[in-house]
């Protein structure tokens, strides 16, 4: 029971902090590798919103995601327009955004164990297992935004313009479909989506400098394993992640347990390069 | 235009001169070190590069230093084996480690392939760090040092025992770069070129892809796997995170910035990254030595904020991805360009007003 509320739990943060790069590497074609800096931006600021201004935790949240769609729009303006096509310096710009990420993360950690405030306290008996409020409130807040992110994806006219994007660029632009707009639009969402999850896992795990590593490497993995084009992909290799990423570190003492979850994906990955789900990306 | 003969190989000489040269003057640890780690930065970049012509860019080639240097310092603490034995072992093990996992994902392309080797390398060093007699999370150490290994000779000739395993380096160095040059030169780098540009025609004159690309990366690990070992052998310890992913993406980084499109550029972002990296070190053992007040103070500023030093190797991260499409070696190349772009708008703008007048 609790391994599969754990993998719930895991999973759903993976899908959430995924969904942004998978926009982008749908839509744009391209990988953006500051992701997991972003995503450590986002549980960072929520957190000196708690310690430093006194805000809820909740509050501090939403202002964190805020604040980081508008870095997804400034992003989306000086970093994917101009170097669509240009994968080298792509790469060279993220890695710079995570450089300037990690060492303002190192400056402001230092020693110190920083955790952002609980979002949920006390314990619910569900089917005769004790599980914590965090995690229920996680799971659910998760999934509300989940939905909301699929039912734009799935049923707005919004979605069906990314849907249009992604399938061919210059197709969409001749009917008329504004693809800046609809980038920028789509970049701030994931960005914002990826702070949310940041906030949840700086709770639940605490904030260190290369926890923006360590979910940069779970989302390019979830992604490529589902492959591009494909939403749904995602919440099934976000959920299969979790469950991996849950199950090994009980078995495996240190750090086996999160290299054979890796090992695996790499198998996987030479078995259908391509993605599961998806379709191969042409560049 | 192209530059033959003597003119082309200027620019080498004058780096191996610099690099041969300087040590003897600069004898002090901190700068040996600095000299040292812009070596074993200048062969991962060029190997890393090598892998590049056939038109793939690897992530994982940090794992493969970290596979020579752990075969190398593992087979000197375990097993007791002689230096000049573990460090060929350890690159011949990173050899086969790179065919043997290279081979699968030779067929894989672009991202693809960038992905999938970024995933096997950090699985790789993570099953290091699982491994008890690597030394687990803790890294291994109590290697054999190699400035202790060469004090005879060191003294011999009047210098630093540091200093002497420095030259041993650069002479493995250059061994390494010349191979990697000469491999690139000759008909193996056309074809990789050939294969970057259509594996389909390449294929379809004869050309075996999955061969030469393996053969890429064969030659490639093995000269990163060398200097793996080396760096083993100069540090004494080593950990597996500092072969992650870090410090993959700072090879790529240092190939990008000098500009992939020359043999020379990747060597020439080394040179410049690696220095701003290590700035905050420098200046600080330099302030000992130096007797202007001014220098002092602003070294130990430097010293004393050495944690903000990384914003500088982003800034110049950024300066060059906007305005250096070609790197730094691209230098001449973007201000030819910029000023034929600029002609040319005058000449349209000079058009438009005669017309506009007529």
């Amino acid at each position: 029971m609790n391994i599969l509320i754990n993998t719930l739990v895991l999973g759903i943060m993976y899908i959430l902090a995924s969904l942004g790069f998978a926009f982008i590497f749908n839509m744009l074609g391209t990988i953006n590798l500051a992701h997991g800096a972003l995503y450590m931006v986002g549980a960072y600021l929520c957190y000196y919103l708690c310690a430093m201004a006194g805000v809820n935790q909740w509050i501090a949240m939403v202002i964190a995601a805020i604040v980081l769609a508008g870095v997804g729009l400034l992003l989306e303006k000086v970093m994917f327009r101009p170097f669509l096509t240009n994968f080298d310096r792509i790469v060279m710009i993220s890695v710079g955004l995570i450089t300037i990420g990690q060492t303002i993360a190192n400056i402001l950690t230092g020693n110190k164990a920083m955790v952002i405030p609980s979002y949920g306290s006390g314990l619910t008996k569900i089917a005769g297992t004790s599980i914590s409020n965090e995690r229920l409130v996680t799971f659910g807040v998760g999934l509300v935004l989940l939905l909301a992110a699929l039912y734009i994806v799935n049923y707005t006219a919004l979605g069906r313009q990314m849907e249009a994007v992604s399938q061919d660029r210059l197709g969409a632009a001749l009917q008329g479909i504004n693809i800046n707009r609809v980038s920028a639009i789509v970049c701030a969402i994931g960005i914002a989506l990826a702070a949310v999850a940041g906030c949840f896992m700086g709770a639940y795990l605490g904030l260190s400098s290369n926890m923006g590593d360590t979910m940069n490497l779970r989302i390019l993995m979830l992604v490529m394993l589902a492959g591009a084009g494909s939403m749904n992909g995602i919440l099934i290799t976000g959920t299969v992640m979790g469950f991996l990423d849950t199950i090994f570190p009980l078995y495996f003492a240190g750090n086996a347990g999160s290299a054979i979850p890796i090992a695996i994906v790499v198998v996987l990955l030479l078995i259908k390069p391509e993605g599961f789900f998806g379709h191969e990306l042409k560049m | 235009m192209k530059k033959t003969g003597f003119a082309a190989s200027i620019p080498f000489i004058v780096l191996l001169v610099l690099f041969a040269g300087l040590p003897l003057v600069l004898n002090s640890r901190t700068w040996i070190d600095l000299f040292v780690t812009i070596v074993f930065n200048m062969v991962g970049a060029v190997s890393l590069r090598l892998i590049l012509l056939s038109g793939n860019l690897s992530f994982a080639q940090g794992a493969f230093m970290g596979v020579g240097a752990y075969t190398a310092g593992m087979l000197a603490v375990h097993l007791g084996l002689p230096m000049w034995l573990t460090i060929p072992l350890g690159a011949v093990m990173a050899t086969i480690i790179g065919l043997i996992t290279g081979w699968p994902f030779a067929r894989l392309k672009t991202v693809y392939f960038s992905m999938g080797t970024m995933f096997m390398g950090q699985a790789l060093m993570l099953f290091v760090s699982a491994w008890k007699k690597a030394g687990g999370a803790m890294g291994l150490s109590r290697i054999p040092a190699l400035g202790a290994a060469l004090k005879g000779v060191a003294e011999g000739i009047g210098i630093k025992n540091y200093q002497a395993a420095y030259f041993v380096i650069l002479l493995l160095a250059i061994f390494s770069l010349v191979v990697m040059y000469r491999f690139e030169h000759c008909r193996v780098g056309t074809t990789l070129r050939a294969l970057a540009q259509s594996e389909e025609v390449a294929a379809s004159i004869g050309v075996n892809p999955t061969y030469y690309r393996l053969l890429a990366v064969g030659v490639a690990c093995f000269f990163i796997g060398l200097m793996g070992g080396v760096q083993a052998h100069y540090m004494g310890t080593i950990s597996y995170s500092s072969y992650g992913m870090n410090m993959t993406l700072w090879l790529i980084m240092y190939m990008m910035i000098g500009g992939s499109g020359k043999f020379i550029g990747p060597m020439i972002g080394a040179i410049l990254i690696s220095i701003v990296q290590g700035i905050a070190n420098l200046m600080t053992s330099l302030s000992g030595s130096s007797n202007s007040a001014g220098f002092v103070a602003f070294s130990r500023w430097l010293g004393e904020n050495s944690a903000y030093t990384p914003f500088l190797t982003a800034a110049v991260l950024l300066v060059v991805a906007y305005l250096l499409p070609t790197g730094l070696v691209g230098i001449p190349d973007t201000i030819r360009e910029n000023k034929a772009k600029r002609a040319d708008k005058k000449e349209i703008a000079a058009m438009t007003q005669k017309g506009g007048e007529a």
